[in-house]
């Protein structure tokens, strides 16, 4: 009896450690997923900004005034011209 | 089969073998323990120091929006790349390194040579590259050459209200304008989250990074207006321009509340690439820069005489036909002027009678009065670098200055401080501290914090009422300012035409000319002061600053959508709208009330779906143009009220 005591003993302290070990590399595995995952969010957002410049860039009022004005022959409307209804 | 019994000193063997093994066992478990449980906190401990290390974040500056908010100024990162030059030369790969390199990121050789040289443990080589060369550069995986981010602060709109919002530096700290003022909440905090490094140097975030979006700076939406800023520093630099003048410098209130819509000057500098702006004289002007007034105070030294109930805009004045003594001094007119009322002589702009008009008040009147206005102290705007101005001491004041002092000659002001004092002439008497913030919010957009508005009653809304339509006059036949128009609205004004002191003498060449004004004068959306220094071939205000007040303001106005004086008002519909001739007009006439029914626009154009929306008591918005194609809802479909209705128009065929 004592001798399959302590071979039970023994398989759960074994199974116990084996476990322990597992959840630590669990704990690793999951940390590089929230690094990687965080890089990944972080590089998305790099990009939204990047594009949010390039696109408030492009409506400069100078640069979409020179475009109207030379590709598409585009003059100010005369004053007299303009209605602004109530 | 006889039964194999082991002898007995293999027994002995085999019990010690199993002794040994036990004692190994329970040996390496007992040290089992004590790693993991006895001693297990404080080699946790250490462990942790070896490996464990805090995850830097660096913090991203906020953006500056305008009112619509959109970006003025916003961050991204861009790759730079470094290199462990130590490292290289060590392993002999500085060399090869060089030789892959130099394609790569656009590089003369020796240029990396020279970089390397120092042997260093980071080397910048390339900052801010390109995303290519940076996929190159990745891409050749070279020992000790690393690519890091590294943030940038853009200005999308290039140049646009470059003095107002200054500029952040390569480290992302305010330097100029709203960039400094605002820095630390632009700036944003380092954050350190907790977490591993492995053998490859790796970030383990082992306890989440729910943290990272607390370490960006926060947005700041201020007032400025685009579009406004954008015609305002136009015209400015054309006006500037067009007279061959040194500076100019132009400010954009709106009177109710103190905003800060647009503010210009000339030079003016692109805060993408600042370099020696600076030094050729960029700076903010509106604030920075002190200027004797001129004609633009005769508002106030009059106001004085006003509020005491010893002049009446009707009184009639004799203003000497352009020349009057005081004491030692003479002082001039523009033009011989002769009998006028109060009225005029604000229109007419007369130095000697506003001299009179503030000896009859008194300096103490006239000087408590400029003070009331904001002037002679800083207005508290939220920019960096301003001055305060100054009006003579009471003892100090004599008939002279006070004379002078009365038409805007010997004091000081900047050009803030005389449109925040005319936007409380223009809102019936409440000064409003001048601001660009509005608000700022975090990344979320949530609203951090609020302007908290500061005002005071300077003046009675009767005697406002009163200066407006003086200033009115002034835009009137005979004023100064008669030949100024905006096609379609009225407005009110006073044109400054001021010398220039140097080396303690009024220069005879040398002027400083500006308008102010508001409009619509009944019911004031903008405040507009514009100077032009130093203006070449001509002087006066209405001629050389009217222009541009004149070209910005309708502008404005227009895009404001401020109705006109005129306005013309869709009419209630005699015939179904789909009956409408193609030209059909805006004619005179009461929109109907709505019914909350869609009306089938298809088939119309702008103009005509425009009336029959107004008609319908329905917004609409417009996608394209041509004929209606399409309407979302449809015809028939019942909206709430001041609903809005989609319609796309396409060219006809």
């Amino acid at each position: 009896v004592s001798r399959k005591l302590l071979a039970v003993a023994l398989s759960m302290a074994t199974a116990g450690a084996l476990i322990h070990v597992w959840v630590r590399l669990q704990i690793i595995a999951v940390g590089y997923d929230i690094s990687r995952e965080t890089k990944w969010r972080h590089d998305l957002v790099e990009l939204n900004q990047r594009l949010a410049i390039e696109l408030r860039a492009r409506q400069d009022p100078a640069v979409i005034e020179r475009l109207a004005r030379t590709e598409l022959k585009m003059v100010p409307p005369d004053p007299r011209a303009i209605r602004v209804l109530k | 089969m006889t039964e194999w019994v082991p002898s007995r000193w293999l027994r002995v063997r085999l019990w010690f073998a199993l002794a040994l093994l036990g004692v190994g066992f329970v040996s390496l478990l007992h040290r089992a323990w004590q790693l993991q449980i006895t001693d297990g906190d404080r080699y946790r401990q250490l462990a942790e120091e070896q490996v464990s290390q805090s995850i830097e974040i660096p913090p991203r500056r906020g953006r500056i929006l305008d009112r619509a908010g959109g970006e003025l100024a916003a961050s991204a990162e861009l790759d730079s790349v470094h290199a462990n030059a130590r490292q290289l030369a060590a392993k002999g790969l500085i060399d090869e390194t060089i030789a892959k390199l130099a394609p790569v990121l656009k590089l003369e050789k020796r240029d990396l040579q020279k970089r390397l040289s120092d042997r260093k443990y980071f080397v910048w080589l390339k900052r801010r590259v390109s995303p290519e060369e940076a996929r190159a550069v990745r891409e050749l995986a070279l020992p000790g050459v690393f690519v890091e981010r590294e943030p940038r602060r853009y200005y999308p709109q290039r140049g646009l209200a470059g003095p107002l919002l200054g500029w952040a530096g390569l480290d992302s700290v305010g330097q100029e304008g709203l960039e400094l003022s605002y820095d630390s909440l632009l700036r944003g905090t380092k954050a350190e989250l907790p977490g591993l490094r492995d053998a490859l140097g790796r970030a383990v975030l082992t306890d989440g990074a729910e943290e990272v979006d607390n370490v960006a700076g926060r947005d700041l939406v201020t007032s400025i207006d685009r579009f406004i800023q954008y015609r305002l520093e136009r015209a400015l630099e054309k006006g500037v321009h067009d007279h061959h003048a040194k500076a100019g410098v132009a400010v954009a209130l709106d009177p109710r509340n103190g905003e800060i819509v647009a503010m210009a000057a000339v030079p003016s500098l692109n805060p993408n690439d600042p370099g020696d702006a600076p030094a050729k004289g960029a700076r903010n002007r509106a604030v920075t820069d002190l200027l004797e007034p001129g004609s633009t105070m005769k508002t106030f030294s009059i106001a004085a005489a006003l509020e005491a109930g010893i002049v009446k805009p009707d009184d009639n004045w004799f203003c000497e036909n352009g020349r009057w003594p005081v004491g030692p001094a003479i002082i001039h007119d523009a033009e011989p002027i002769g009998a006028v009322t109060t009225t005029q002589v604000l229109a007419k702009s007369s130095n000697i009678c506003t001299a009179k008009i503030a000896f009859r008040s008194g300096k103490e009147r006239v000087r408590e009065m400029l003070l009331r206005f904001g002037f002679a102290r800083r207005t508290g705007v939220d920019l960096p670098g301003e001055r305060a101005g100054d009006i003579r001491a009471l003892p100090r004041m004599g008939p002279v200055d006070l004379a002078t002092t009365s038409f805007g000659q010997g004091i000081t002001a900047t050009p803030l401080q005389i449109a925040a004092a005319y936007a409380a002439v223009a809102n019936g008497g409440t000064w409003h501290k001048p601001h660009a913030m509005r608000r700022v919010v975090d990344n979320n957009g949530r609203t951090v914090s609020e302007w908290q508005p500061e005002s005071r009653r300077v003046i009675t809304a009767e005697l406002a009422e009163t200066l407006q339509k003086m200033l009115f006059a002034v835009t009137q036949k005979g004023g100064t300012a008669e030949h100024l128009s905006l096609p379609g609205y009225s407005f009110a004004g006073k044109t400054g035409t001021a010398q220039k002191a140097e080396h303690g003498h009024y220069s005879q060449d040398k002027w400083a000319s500006s308008f102010v004004g508001f409009a619509p004068r009944e019911d004031p959306r903008l405040v507009l002061y514009v100077m032009i220094d130093e203006p070449q071939g001509g002087h006066y205000g209405s001629v050389i600053a009217g222009p541009v007040w004149q070209e910005t303001m309708i502008d404005a106005l227009r895009w404001l959508g401020t109705p006109t004086s005129d306005v013309v008002v869709a009419a209630k519909p005699a015939t179904p709208p789909m009956a409408l001739p193609r030209d059909t007009g805006f004619v005179d006439g009461e929109a109907a009330p709505s019914d909350g029914e869609v009306p089938e626009f298809l088939g119309l154009g702008v103009r005509e779906a425009l009336l029959a929306a107004r008609r319908a008591g329905l917004r609409i918005e417009i996608e394209g143009s041509g004929i209606a194609v399409g309407q979302d809802p449809g015809p028939g479909e019942t909206v709430e009220p001041d609903g809005v209705c989609r319609v796309r128009f396409a060219p006809p065929g």
